[in-house]
Order: structure tokens, then C-alpha cells, then sequence
């Protein structure tokens, strides 16, 4: 099984969303990391065929999914981004609905349903309104959803989004229980969503992929990159406001130590350490990422 | 398929917008209903007002007391018996060439209350329509007639249509030759002798069709979000990329739409009719149409005309339903898609005609304006189509069946398409 991106394209007016992007997914956890406005929401819409590419095709198994029509879309799971609720619908009314929609018949539909919910944690209110969950309840319902036809290709857009620390790691377990022979397609600028689960990460950047491979590879790209340096509190405010500083942790003894993200040592004495993918991100993205100051 | 066209009605049903406006109207009907009994008045043989159940009550007896076969033998009696009376104490000379104030004063002034009352007894003003030209009083009809006129009862129906399409609705519209013999085949087929009786609860509901643009708006608030409510909740971007996103959720959508607009019509017509056939009677449903005016062209019966009326409201409601799904599939907008359908079912009676016929048969074909049963079956309202001649109510069956016909799959189209942007 694969999903292959030829040379897609998506073009608002002048403004040109995603620039050529090719790629080849085959089983396993992608995360898409990009800052906002990267175009990663513009790709997964046309990965999930709502929106139309102005050029290129998606295929899936060599077939393109536009000819594939409800096909594809059998096998497909999505969790868009500001995912819109019926609020007077209950909890299982609605996944009964969406079960109904992607073509679970009636039995299967509700004990699909229940089952999910209770994975979700969301069994104690599958009766009660939409209307009266939190938001991160809301998105826990929303990545029910998404896998209620145990889609080959599912793709979750900001998923994590308004979810607790602890459901954050529940999900992040779920989603790597779930992608089992399956394509998983996340696209975050939660770093640590990816960090643990992905298979490849994807890095995107004005509409095209700058940066692609495994994570270990993909942090490896910025080895010798990463600096701690011990300063004082007005160096640390200088460093903040002129370099890409990931973290700074001020002692109680007046002295600063700070993580910095740069291709030479900011300060004489900064030792190099051992890079993570928020430092990838950082790094990739350090002319958008607003300095500390 | 079932189910999502269940959860499809449920998503109609549950809206709370939708829900306080559909039940609101149907209060509101259920109010202008009660009102209509209510109201209805009448003056007793004594001359006193009476009202509600009473004055029904006592329509009924007057209509009971003339029921029966229109023979010729009759018409010729009861004309020749209403002269007497008119004339046991006014010379018909006098009256014939009197204004219509004058001639009142006169009447008054040579009658007691019985007498006039007994003069001014609506059915002779009925059975003397025929002859009768403009603005003149029955007894000012009956002083022209001679005694062998009224021998030619049915004679004077076909004139009367006759002398109203020279006339051209005021000299404003020229009837085609097709357009006439149109009209003139239509009067032909009328058969003869006619009935008369009471027909009370029919002609109220047909007096009232103009009720059901109500229920139409209350169809087209709830149908607004059908597809613009996806787009605004952002719910679009899930149901499009399911299996059936694109095929049997668009056909789930428009089942349920239809489904429930004739299902909130049917209880609309039950309010309307419910309650105008409960209370003034269902009694006089084979009647002929004429009993409501012998100058209607059209052989149906009063339930068959009531029938065809609610029928033409029924399809009004279904092209706004219609109408309302293509906006809908075009538009984020609710109040735009919700003004526009208001606009043309309401503000279309608002529009003056200022004298223009090519003007106003157009505003016939809007809800508020044709609803109305002189409009559809007694003002001779017909469309030249070359050769052809096509009346109002045929038109507007065509033009919203047409208007269903094409909304539909255009709206299944635009929802299809539909991209999340």
C-alpha cells in the first residue's frame, strides 16, 4: 500500500499554498511539522480530497484518488483542524452518524462506536449533548471519529490541539497502537507529538518540503548546532533577543544558562550538545520563530 | 441510506433557530385561525350582529334555505319572486337610472329593516351576477331585467365571461385569441344546471390559501443551514471526505429537506384546513365552484378547486424548498439565503403594480399574489405562449415544478463540488 504526492500544487490567486510537493508515503507515522502557514493544512486537505490541487495528483496504489472517489474515501480517516461539532447531537449519536456516512451498517456502527468512545475516555458521556464537552473532550471525540472505518490512510490535523498534557500522551499511545500497517499522516507544530511516533518527519516550509527522513536523521541535520552556554542574566536577555534560544534556565546565584540553536557558538565557552527535533524545528524555522525578549 | 436521511431530518429538527421559528408560526396559524372564527360575523334575520359559531350557525340556515339544482324554471321564478319584493313599493323606473347612493336612499327610505334586509339578501346578489354591469345594486339588475331575461340564466354566465375579456382587466390586457377561446372552452365545460348550498368551510379555506406563504418561510428558515450550516460550522471538510460524503449524504440531505418541508406543509394545511372545515362545516365539498361566483370558468367542484389550490401551495413550498437548498449549497450565508427566500415570498405582495398587467401577471407567480383564490380562479389570469394559453394555476405548477426540478440537482452539484477552503 502506498500514497504517492506527484508534484502537487495549490495555488490561491498569486498566493501559491503548496509549491510541487512530492513524496511516496508507505505504512508508518509521518509527522508533517511546519509553522503556521506552512501550507501543511492545504496539503492534507487535498491528501483528503476536499479540496481540489490546482496541479499535480495524489495517487493511492497507483490510482489517483480523484477517479477513486468514494474508493479512497472508504479508506481514509481525517481529523481536520477547528473541526466543526452537531453540539445537539449526543457523543454517539454523532459517531453513529459518521459511522453511517463512511458505510458501517447500523450493528456494526454502534458497537464501533461504544468501543471507540470508551477508548477515548469518552464512554460515561456517549449520551450526553456535544454542546456540553470541553475542548479537549471535543477533539477526543474528533479522533474517534477519524479512525471509525479503520482507514488504510489517516490523516489528523493539529490533533493535539486543546488536549491536556496527560491526554496528549494518551493519544500519542493510541495513535502508535492504531498506525500499524496503516499511514499515518500528523501534521503539528507540537514537536513532541511527532518526536516519539513518527516513522519520518516531514518538515515544510512556504508550500514545499525542505526537510524529509527519519527522525534520527532529520535531528542529525543539526549536529553541532546546539549550543549551552553559560551567562550572565544580561548576556542571556542579549542572547534571547539576537538568537534562536530554546530554553533559558536562570540560577539562583545570578548566572543564566541557556540552549541556544545557531551555527557557531553564540558566546566563547558554549559547549555543543546533542540535538532534539524541537531543535530542528527551531533551527528551520528561526527566522519565523518570534526571539525571546 | 435510511439512517442518514434520519439523521439528516434529526439535524432540521434540532436546530433551535428553526425550531422556535417553524413552531412559531404554526402558533401564529393556529391563532389567525381562531381569529378567523372568531371574527366571523353576521346579522341574524332580527338585524342583530352575530358572532363566531353563532353567525356560522346562521350562514348555514340562510345558505340551507336556497340549496339546490340553479334550474332555469328556478332562476326565472326566484328573479321574477325577488322583483316583487323590490319593487312592491318602488317603481323600477325609478331605480334603474339612479346612481348607486341614490338609489340605496331610495331603498331605505321605502322599506323597513325586514324588507331592506330581505332585498339586500346576498344570494339574489349572486343569482343576479350575470346581468350584472359594474357597480350596480341587485335591485338596480333585476329593474332592467324583463320577465323572459332570466330565462336565459346560463346565456348571461357565458356573456358575463364574454363581456370581461373585451374588457381586458380594465382595458390593461389584451386577451390573445388563443387566450379566448382558451377561456371560452373553459366556460363551456362548466356543466349546467349548477348547485347551490352552503359551502362554508371550503371557501374559508380558500380564502385563507394566502396563510401558507407562512408556512413556506418557516420551510425555508429551517432548510437554510441544510448545506451553508456544513460550511459555517466547519462540519464540511469530515462529511466530504467520507465514503459517502459526495454521493448518498447530498441525496440523504435532499430526501430529509423535502421530507420535511411536506411534512411541516401538512401540518400547516391541517391547521388551515383543520380548522376552517371543524368549524364552519365540511359540508358542500361536491358543490360546484360557482357557488363562490358564477362567473368562475372552471368545472371542479369545491373540493376538487380547494385541492388544486392547497396542491399549487404545496408545490410553491416545495420550489422554495428547492430554491432554498441551492442557495444554500452556494452561500455561507444563512441570512442572505434566508432574506432572498423572504424577499421573494413576502415583499413580492408589496411591489404596486401601478396599473401594468405584463407587471402584475409576472407578480402572480409569487406566493403572496397568486395564493389567492379570486386570483387563481375568477380573474380570468392566463399567459399567451404562441398559439397557446396557459392559466395561472397551470403556470404555476409548471414554473415550480421547473423551479424544483432545477434546484435540486443544481444544489446536489454545488455541495458536491463544494471545496474546503
Amino acid at each position: 500500500m502506498d500514497l504517492t504526492i506527484d508534484r502537487l500544487t495549490k495555488q490561491f490567486g498569486s498566493k501559491i499554498a503548496v509549491d510541487r510537493v512530492s513524496t511516496r508515503l508507505t505504512p508508518g507515522v509521518y509527522g508533517l511539522l511546519g509553522a503556521n502557514g506552512a501550507g501543511k493544512t492545504t496539503l492534507m486537505r487535498m491528501v483528503c480530497d476536499v479540496l481540489r490541487p490546482t496541479s499535480g495528483e495524489i495517487r493511492f496504489d497507483g490510482r489517483d484518488v480523484r477517479l477513486l472517489g468514494d474508493e479512497y474515501r472508504a479508506r481514509l480517516g481525517y481529523l481536520p483542524q477547528d473541526f466543526g461539532y452537531y453540539p445537539d447531537f449526543s457523543a454517539l449519536d454523532f459517531m453513529c452518524y459518521l459511522a453511517a456516512l463512511k458505510g458501517l451498517d447500523r450493528r456494526a456502527a454502534r458497537r464501533r462506536s461504544l468501543e471507540l468512545l470508551e477508548t477515548v475516555g469518552l464512554a460515561d458521556v456517549a449520551r450526553q449533548k456535544v454542546r456540553t464537552f470541553s475542548g479537549g473532550m471535543k477533539q477526543r471525540l474528533g479522533i474517534a471519529q477519524a479512525v471509525l472505518n479503520d482507514p488504510a490512510v489517516l490523516v489528523l490535523d493539529e490533533p493535539t490541539a486543546g488536549l491536556d498534557p496527560k491526554e496528549r500522551v494518551r493519544f500519542r499511545n493510541l495513535i502508535a497502537s492504531f498506525a500499524q500497517d496503516k499511514i499515518v499522516v500528523l501534521s503539528t507544530h507540537i514537536v513532541s507529538d511527532v518526536e516519539y511516533i513518527a516513522d519520518e518527519i516531514l518538515v515544510m516550509r512556504a508550500g514545499a518540503f525542505i526537510m524529509q527522513g527519519a527522525p534520527t536523521d532529520v535531528v542529525a541535520s543539526v549536529a553541532g548546532k546546539v549550543w549551552e552556554c553559560h551567562v550572565d542574566v544580561r548576556q542571556a536577555d542579549e542572547l534571547a533577543a539576537t538568537s534562536c534560544v530554546s530554553n533559558v534556565h536562570y540560577a539562583a546565584d545570578g548566572h543564566a544558562v541557556a540552549r541556544v540553536v545557531a551555527d557557531e557558538a553564540p558566546v566563547a565557552g558554549a559547549r555543543a550538545l546533542d540535538p532534539t527535533l524541537e531543535d530542528v524545528y527551531l533551527y528551520v524555522f528561526r527566522d519565523e520563530v518570534v526571539p525571546l525578549s | 441510506m435510511l439512517d442518514l436521511v434520519k439523521f439528516e431530518f434529526k439535524k432540521l429538527l434540532v436546530r433551535r433557530t428553526s425550531l422556535i421559528a417553524c413552531a412559531g408560526i404554526l402558533v401564529m396559524l393556529c391563532g389567525i385561525m381562531t381569529l378567523n372564527i372568531v371574527q366571523t360575523k353576521t346579522a341574524s334575520d332580527a338585524g342583530e350582529v352575530l358572532n363566531g359559531a353563532a353567525a356560522i350557525a346562521h350562514q348555514k340556515e340562510k345558505a340551507a334555505a336556497h340549496e339546490g339544482v340553479l334550474t332555469v324554471e328556478r332562476v326565472r321564478e326566484e328573479v321574477a319572486a325577488y322583483k316583487a319584493l323590490a319593487f312592491s313599493k318602488v317603481d323600477p323606473a325609478d331605480v334603474a337610472g339612479l346612481s348607486d347612493d341614490a338609489a340605496y336612499a331610495l331603498m331605505k327610505q321605502a322599506y323597513d329593516e325586514d324588507e331592506f334586509r330581505a332585498i339586500y339578501d346576498s344570494y339574489y346578489s349572486y343569482l343576479l351576477s350575470p346581468w350584472k354591469v359594474g357597480a350596480l345594486e341587485s335591485y338596480q339588475v333585476a329593474a332592467q331585467l324583463d320577465d323572459g331575461a332570466a330565462g336565459g340564466f346560463y346565456e348571461a354566465v357565458a356573456g358575463k365571461l364574454q363581456r370581461t375579456l373585451d374588457n381586458g382587466m380594465g382595458g390593461t390586457w389584451t386577451y390573445s385569441d388563443a387566450e379566448r377561446a382558451y377561456w371560452m372552452d373553459k366556460q363551456d365545460g362548466v356543466g349546467e344546471p349548477l348547485a347551490y348550498g352552503y359551502a362554508g368551510g371550503w371557501s374559508d379555506v380558500l380564502a385563507c390559501l394566502g396563510f401558507f406563504a407562512f408556512a413556506m418561510v418557516a420551510v425555508c428558515i429551517a432548510l437554510t443551514p441544510v448545506f451553508s450550516g456544513e460550511y459555517q460550522d466547519r462540519t464540511d471538510a469530515v462529511l466530504l471526505s467520507s465514503r459517502y460524503g459526495r454521493s448518498k449524504l447530498v441525496a440523504a440531505k435532499i430526501v430529509a429537506a423535502l421530507a420535511f418541508a411536506t411534512a411541516y406543509f401538512a401540518l400547516a394545511a391541517l391547521v388551515i384546513m383543520g380548522a376552517a372545515l371543524a368549524f364552519f362545516g365540511a359540508e358542500g365539498g361536491d358543490l360546484p365552484v360557482q357557488v363562490l361566483s358564477l362567473s368562475i370558468p372552471y368545472d371542479l367542484t369545491m373540493a376538487e378547486a380547494t385541492w388544486t389550490a392547497v396542491g399549487i401551495a404545496y408545490l410553491m413550498t416545495l420550489g422554495f424548498a428547492g430554491l432554498t437548498l441551492l442557495l444554500s449549497s452556494k452561500l455561507r450565508s444563512q441570512l442572505a439565503i434566508f432574506a432572498t427566500c423572504a424577499v421573494l415570498v413576502f415583499l413580492t405582495g408589496m411591489i404596486p403594480s401601478g396599473g401594468n398587467a405584463v407587471l402584475l401577471h409576472a407578480l402572480y407567480l409569487f406566493p403572496i399574489n397568486g395564493l389567492n383564490d379570486q386570483v387563481l380562479f375568477n380573474s380570468l389570469v392566463s399567459y399567451p405562449v404562441g398559439s397557446f394559453a396557459i392559466d395561472l394555476v397551470g403556470l404555476l405548477a409548471c414554473v415550480y415544478a421547473l423551479v424544483l426540478a432545477a434546484c435540486v440537482p443544481l444544489a446536489a452539484r454545488a455541495f458536491r463540488r463544494h471545496q474546503v477552503v
